[in-house]
């Protein structure tokens, strides 16, 4: 009995730490599938959102989940400034290309936050961080759940914005054939730009609902966005349903690696996972299906 | 060989060297060590422009191959007392079969996906350098065990004996790319990169071509960081084992110019003092201000200047060259060849 | 009298050296069926994507019902009333019908507008309104040129240009697409079709166009066409 109680236990704990992750590789995804460009610093857009919350709690004492309210609708602006002045122009060059130059990004972005942060570990702990309740012996800490929850709801606001709204349609039809969706009025450009915001918006988000579980210093972003890869590779490139899916999955398979055969473990078989998927199913596990 | 000798092109380069060998000795520690990483930095270079410049295709799990050489005649060299100089060769086979395995896992497909299988594979063995513990170390790291000034176990009293191994491996590196740039396997890897499509309906195994370029790649960056870990004694997995220097080994092709014999050396001739100098002026209350310049540069490169800087250097030599007496009926044959787009 | 719809002068188009199109000329009466006829690659893609602005022409002039929309973009070209339905029915393969219809409807914003111009489209082709939450990508050949030809027409164009809209479809499926051709024609439609299945295009148009080359060749009545033989054996093989 208590062997499965602990089962559950780190089930539990591997969901609920899949959240963030989940909403980098929707970005990462997103702007793939449509605008057809890698970003590699994306998750330095979470790092910077994370300090971001930070000095609001610290400067304002604003609660951590209700600095999205801010948190959001500024990386949203610095998204469109990313697109304007890294994405535009090289669009339509090789993989390599966008790969190195947001490489180049990153170091910038990483080395910034080092210079106005420091290196220091900075961690938020509001009076309700280890509050948790419990069912059937299983602890579900609220702090993690709360970030969990708010995750899904993003995923789910941002299927129901592809597939309900104007704009949300339009994205789709670009991802789906630029010239057709061109010919029939859509200014495409304008649509790239506001699905660029939307990724570095969900990225922002994702550093946010961290923040109060986990912490931030200049170079979480690298581990981050490599998660994030792990999740796109296994959910196939674009597919974001599949990137939900594989999210829970690879923190599943994180928790258990971890708790089971302890240390590193769980990494090193996520990691270890990539390269066995490209392998046996390129196009991830749930295929490269459009937007 | 000597009808490279016979062009004046090689001139400069000549007398650069000549130039260098002979101020070694005569260098302080500080421009010593600079020098030093300049020649192991063109090295791999050169390692990395076989399959990033010239195949097309970004890697960025280089470290990986740099991890291999250092680590395993390091681990030899401790348990078995084996010489780094035989420990290197088991550091290559290493490198070549890792690069194999992801060559041959990722060369079937398309875009992005190579450079998320090496992304991989460098974090892979990041963590399991920290992980395995007993063997590596773990995150503090191994060092080559100290036997003073022993040369059969690549172990000097001076840093100058690091600084002539480097320069005759660069050397000859330099001369091998200089051979591969005009073989039929250069040509061939180059076509591969720039339209796979068109390589394969010439009949050219593209994934094969590839396959090679990439071993090649691994042995070579492995072969130099052997040495390399002889030089620093102590490995660590936050330096050795890590993204960050698979990123540092790719900049001098990519910004030096890519798919081109002289990229990596002119890159790595502009970076490592640009690096070495900003850390040493900003490094303490600055820490990490010559890698914002870095990023900015790359970026800047990236943009407006995607055949590298020796695409525009190039331009200059040869219009230089053109003006030295007897120059003018050589200019036209040996001006710069078009680079890759 | 004449009352043109479409006039087009001159047209050349493509590469500087070696124009793909040189010197083309149409005239498409409104409220008519125009053909277009012609060899594998003479250049009869290329004449409709130089008339809508998907090619840019380099000389020529294409008057649109008065207007002179030589230079305009596709889209802007669609605004003043000129619609394009490409080859290989361009959909939104993943999706539904209803989807489609609402992109091709993006640049209206007046709900009861669009309501209004779908119950049209649906009346033409109560098909597509049996299917319409289906993926359009699962639509057999058939139903996807039915959806193009309904994309086109929420626009509420004055002419269409239909490139070879017979291209890969069954017997039934193109008898189907040109009965949808003639009433819409019948409903008051310009149009402009370009077919490599000329059989068929005889019995519908009411004046032809043969291209060869990149040039105007002959036009005339269907009657006076058919009365080429050489012409049609040269360039038609023995369909004629």
């Amino acid at each position: 009995m208590s062997e499965l109680v602990f089962v559950f236990q780190t089930l539990v704990d591997g969901l609920l730490l899949s959240g963030g992750y989940i909403l980098i590789a929707l970005g990462l995804g997103l702007i793939f599938g449509v605008v057809n460009y890698v970003n590699v610093a994306q998750a330095e857009f979470s790092m910077f959102a994370m300090y971001g919350t930070w000095v609001l709690w610290i400067a304002l004492g604003l609660d951590p989940f209700l600095s999205l309210a801010i948190i959001l609708p500024v990386f949203a602006m610095i998204g469109v400034a990313f697109y304007v002045s890294m994405v535009r122009a090289v669009r339509t060059r090789d993989h390599g290309v966008h790969i190195l130059m947001t490489l180049g990004l990153a170091f910038i972005l990483q080395n910034a936050a080092l210079l106005i942060f420091s290196a220091d570990v900075r961690t938020i702990r509001t009076a309700y961080s280890a509050a948790s309740f419990n069912i059937g012996g299983v602890s579900i800490n609220i702090v993690k759940l709360v970030a969990f929850l708010i995750a899904i709801a993003l995923f789910f606001a941002l299927i129901a914005f592809l597939n309900k709204t104007r704009t949300g349609r339009a994205i789709r039809a670009v991802a789906q054939d630029e010239s057709l969706a061109a010919a029939f009025g859509v200014n495409v450009d304008r649509i790239f730009m506001i699905t660029v915001a939307i990724a570095i918006a969900l990225a922002a988000a994702a550093g946010t609902i961290m923040m109060p579980h986990l912490f931030v210093q200049p170079m979480v972003g690298q581990f981050f966005v490599l998660f994030a890869f792990a999740i796109v590779v296994m959910g196939g490139m674009g597919n974001l349903k599949g990137a939900l899916v594989a999210g829970l999955i690879i923190g599943v398979v994180e928790a258990f690696g971890q708790v089971y055969i302890g240390g590193l473990a769980g990494r090193i078989i996520v990691f270890a996972l990539i390269l066995i998927i490209l392998y046996l199913r390129p196009s991830g596990l749930f295929g490269r299906s459009a937007l | 060989m000597t009808a490279v000798l016979a062009s004046p092109r090689i001139y400069v380069p000549l007398a650069a060297l000549i130039l260098f060998i002979a101020a070694a000795p005569w260098f302080s520690p500080f421009y010593l060590n600079m020098a030093i990483l300049f020649l192991l930095f063109a090295i791999w270079g050169h390692a990395w422009n076989i399959i990033g410049g010239y195949g097309n295709s970004l890697s960025l799990g280089h470290a990986a191959f740099v991890a291999l050489g250092a680590y395993v005649p390091t681990l030899m060299l401790r348990a078995f007392d084996l010489t780094p100089i035989v420990g290197a060769v088991f550091g290559m086979l290493a490198a070549i079969a890792v690069a194999a395995f992801v060559g041959w896992v990722t060369f079937r497909l398309k875009g992005a996906y190579f450079a998320i299988a090496t992304l991989a594979i460098i974090t892979l063995l990041h963590y399991l350098t920290l992980h395995f513990r007993g063997l590596t170390g773990g995150a503090q790291g191994v060092s080559v065990p100290f036997r003073g000034h022993d040369p059969l176990y690549l172990q000097f009293s001076s840093n100058l004996y690091y600084f002539y191994i480097l320069l005759v491996m660069a050397v000859l590196v330099t001369w091998i790319m200089q051979r591969f740039d005009r073989s039929q396997f250069g040509y061939h890897l180059r076509a591969a990169g720039q339209d796979e499509a068109a390589a394969q309906s010439i009949g050219i195994d593209t994934r094969q071509v590839k396959l090679w370029g990439f071993m090649m790649s691994a042995a070579i960056t492995a072969a130099a960081a052997t040495v390399y870990a002889q030089f620093i004694y102590h490995l660590d997995p936050f330096y050795v084992v890590h993204i960050q220097l698979s990123i540092l080994i790719l900049l001098p092709a990519v910004i030096g110019g890519p798919a081109t014999v002289w990229g990596p050396v002119v890159g790595a001739a502009l970076l490592v003092p640009v690096e070495q100098l900003a850390q040493r002026e900003l490094g303490g209350t600055y820490a990490g201000a010559q890698l914002i310049l870095y990023g900015l540069v790359v970026i800047l490169v990236l943009r407006y200047l995607p055949e590298g800087i020796v695409g525009i250097l190039g331009r200059y030599y040869s219009r230089l060259l053109a003006r030295l007496p007897g120059g003018d009926d050589i200019g036209g044959k040996s001006k710069p060849r078009r680079q890759s787009d | 009298m004449s009352d043109l719809i479409l006039d087009v002068r001159g047209l050349t188009a493509g590469y500087t050296e070696e124009p793909i199109i040189q010197d083309m000329g149409m005239r498409a009466e409104r409220a008519r069926i125009t053909g277009i006829i012609g060899p594998n690659g003479c250049g009869k893609s290329t004449f409709l994507k130089a008339i809508v602005g998907i090619v840019s022409p380099t000389s020529g002039q294409v008057m649109l019902d008065g207007s002179d929309v030589t230079y305009n973009t596709p889209f802007e070209t669609l605004k003043y009333g000129l619609a394009y339905i490409p080859q290989g029915r361009q959909v939104f393969a993943d999706m539904s019908v209803l989807e489609n219809l609402r992109m091709s409807a993006y640049t209206l914003r007046d709900e009861t507008v669009i309501r209004g111009r779908f119950d049209e489209a649906f009346t033409h082709f109560p098909r597509l309104y049996e299917r319409r939450q289906q993926l359009a990508g699962t639509l057999s050949g058939g139903e996807q040129s039915m959806l193009s030809f309904a994309m086109a027409m929420v626009l509420q164009p004055k002419c269409m240009l239909l490139d070879e809209p017979s291209l890969g479809l069954a017997p039934t499926m193109i008898e189907q697409i040109f009965e949808t051709i003639i009433e819409m024609n019948e409903a008051g439609m310009s149009m402009v079709v370009v077919e490599q299945n000329i059989n068929v295009l005889f019995q519908i148009a009411d004046y032809i166009y043969i291209l060869d080359s990149g040039r105007n060749r002959f036009d005339g009545n269907p009657e006076d066409v058919l009365k080429q033989e050489e012409l049609l054996k040269l360039y038609m093989g023995v369909q004629a």
